[in-house]
C-alpha cells in the first residue's frame, strides 16, 4: 500500500484512569456489585461460537477448507446451524484494501452482491486528504462513521449521511479532520472503478 | 467462585476448545454482562461490547497467566477497558462528569439512579453487607472510578475534592470492601 496507515486511535482509559489496567482481585471483584441485569440474548453466544468455527475453518486451517462445524465431539452429524455459512472478516490486515492513485486514502471492499448490484465499502481517510473529482455511473449512499468529509458544499460530521444520484458528478471530497465511513455503490460501477484505480496507482 | 476450574477451562481454551469456551462462557458471561450494562447503561451495546470481549478471551486465552489474578478478573479487565473505551470514545463520560457534580450537594443516600449507588439493594445480605461498609462518599468515588471509568482528576473536579482526598476515599473504601467481596459469589440468587 502507497497509503500510510492511519494511526491508531490512542487508548482512552489508561494510564490517567483512576483504575488502570490489569486491575487487581479485589478491585475487579467490584464488578459483582454492579446491579445485575437480565441474562444477555442467547444469540450472543452463538455468534461468538458461530465466530470461532468461521475462524478456525478459515485460512488458518488448511485441513478444514472452507466454513465447517467444529470437530468437537458430540456435534459432528448435527444438521449445520444457519450461520456455518456465514461470512466475517475484519478491517485488520492488508486483504481486500484498495490501491489508489492519491495519498491518504483507503478504501476497503466488505462485500459485493453482484445479483443485486450492490457493493459495500470502507472508506478511511487521514486529516486533510483529498478524493479527487469523479462521476458515478450508479447511484451512492454514505454514512460517515467518524471524523468529517466534504461534500455537496457542505460538511458532513459522524451519523451524517447522504445518497447520490447514478450519472452525477462528485467535485473532489476533503477530509479535514480525517474520516472513516461506509458507501452503498453499484457492484458493477465499483468492480470497474476500483480496476481503473488499480491501473492508475501501479503507473506511478 | 472455582477459580482452578475456571483456570483450567481458560487453558483450554488457550488450546482452541471451543466447549470450554462455551462452558467459561455460560460461567462469566452474566456479571461480566451486568458490569458492561452498568458501565454503558444501554443493554443493545453492552451485548456488542460482550460479544467484543468474549471473542479477545477467545483470541488472547493463551495470554492469560495465573499470577494475573483469576480468570474472572482477566475477563472483567477486559470487559471494564472495552465498555470504558466505549464510553469514552464519544464523551459520553461529561455526561457522567455532569452528573457527578449534580451530586456535590446531594446528601440523601437513595439520591440519583445508578450513579452513586453501587447496587441494588435487593440483591441480598452479601452485597447490603458490603455497601454497609464504605460510607457515601466512599461509595461514589469508587462508583465513579470502577463504573464510569473517570480519572482522579475527574472525579476531583466534578466533586469539587482535591485529587489526594479521592484517592483517599478509594483506597479507604477498597480496603474495607476487599474481605467482603473475596466472600461474594459471582452470580447472586434471583
Amino acid at each position: 500500500m502507497s497509503v500510510k496507515k492511519t494511526p491508531r486511535i490512542r487508548r482512552a482509559t489508561s494510564p490517567s484512569c483512576a483504575f488502570g489496567d490489569p486491575l487487581d482481585e479485589s478491585t475487579a471483584r467490584l464488578a459483582l456489585l454492579a446491579p445485575v441485569a437480565p441474562a444477555p440474548s442467547p444469540a450472543v453466544k452463538e455468534a461468538l461460537l458461530a465466530r470461532i468455527r468461521a475462524s478456525q475453518g478459515g485460512a488458518g486451517s488448511p485441513s478444514r477448507p472452507g466454513i465447517e462445524r467444529s470437530s468437537h465431539s458430540g456435534r459432528l452429524g448435527e444438521p449445520a446451524p444457519p450461520w456455518a455459512a456465514w461470512r466475517f472478516g475484519s478491517l485488520a490486515g492488508n486483504e481486500g484494501w484498495v490501491r489508489l492513485p492519491f495519498p491518504g486514502v483507503r478504501m476497503r471492499e466488505i462485500s459485493v452482491d453482484a445479483a443485486r448490484d450492490t457493493a459495500l465499502v470502507y472508506i478511511e481517510m487521514e486529516p486533510g486528504a483529498i478524493f479527487p473529482d469523479h462521476d458515478h455511473s450508479s447511484a451512492e449512499r454514505g454514512i460517515v462513521l467518524t471524523g468529517d468529509f466534504e461534500m455537496g458544499g457542505r460538511l458532513l460530521r459522524a451519523g451524517e449521511f447522504y445518497e447520490a444520484a447514478a450519472g452525477t458528478r462528485h467535485e473532489r471530497i476533503a477530509s479535514p479532520a480525517g474520516c472513516t465511513g461506509l458507501l452503498w455503490v453499484g457492484a458493477a460501477a465499483w468492480g470497474g472503478w476500483r480496476k481503473a484505480m488499480a491501473a492508475a496507482a501501479a503507473q506511478r | 467462585m472455582n477459580a482452578p476450574e475456571d483456570a483450567t477451562l481458560l487453558q483450554a481454551v488457550a488450546r482452541r476448545d471451543e466447549a470450554a469456551f462455551a462452558e467459561l462462557y455460560d460461567r462469566l458471561s452474566r456479571p461480566v454482562f451486568s458490569l458492561i450494562v452498568r458501565v454503558l447503561r444501554s443493554r443493545a451495546e453492552a451485548e456488542e461490547v460482550l460479544q467484543e470481549a468474549f471473542w479477545q478471551v477467545w483470541e488472547r486465552a493463551r495470554d492469560y497467566r495465573v499470577e494475573l489474578g483469576s480468570p474472572f478478573c482477566w475477563v472483567v479487565t477486559i470487559a471494564r477497558r472495552k465498555a470504558i473505551d466505549r464510553l469514552r470514545a464519544n464523551a459520553r463520560h461529561l455526561r457522567r462528569i455532569e452528573e457527578a457534580q449534580g451530586l456535590r450537594t446531594e446528601e440523601d443516600s437513595t439520591a440519583p439512579a445508578g450513579l452513586d449507588v453501587l447496587a441494588a439493594d435487593e440483591r441480598g445480605t452479601a452485597v447490603r453487607a458490603a455497601l454497609a461498609k464504605i460510607n457515601l462518599e466512599e461509595r461514589r468515588a469508587i462508583a465513579l472510578a470502577f463504573f464510569d471509568g473517570l480519572t482522579h482528576d475527574e472525579i476531583a473536579r466534578a466533586l469539587d475534592q482535591p485529587v489526594g482526598t479521592i484517592k483517599a476515599r478509594i483506597r479507604r473504601g477498597l480496603l474495607k470492601l476487599k474481605p467482603v467481596l473475596a466472600r461474594l459469589r459471582q452470580v447472586e440468587p434471583g
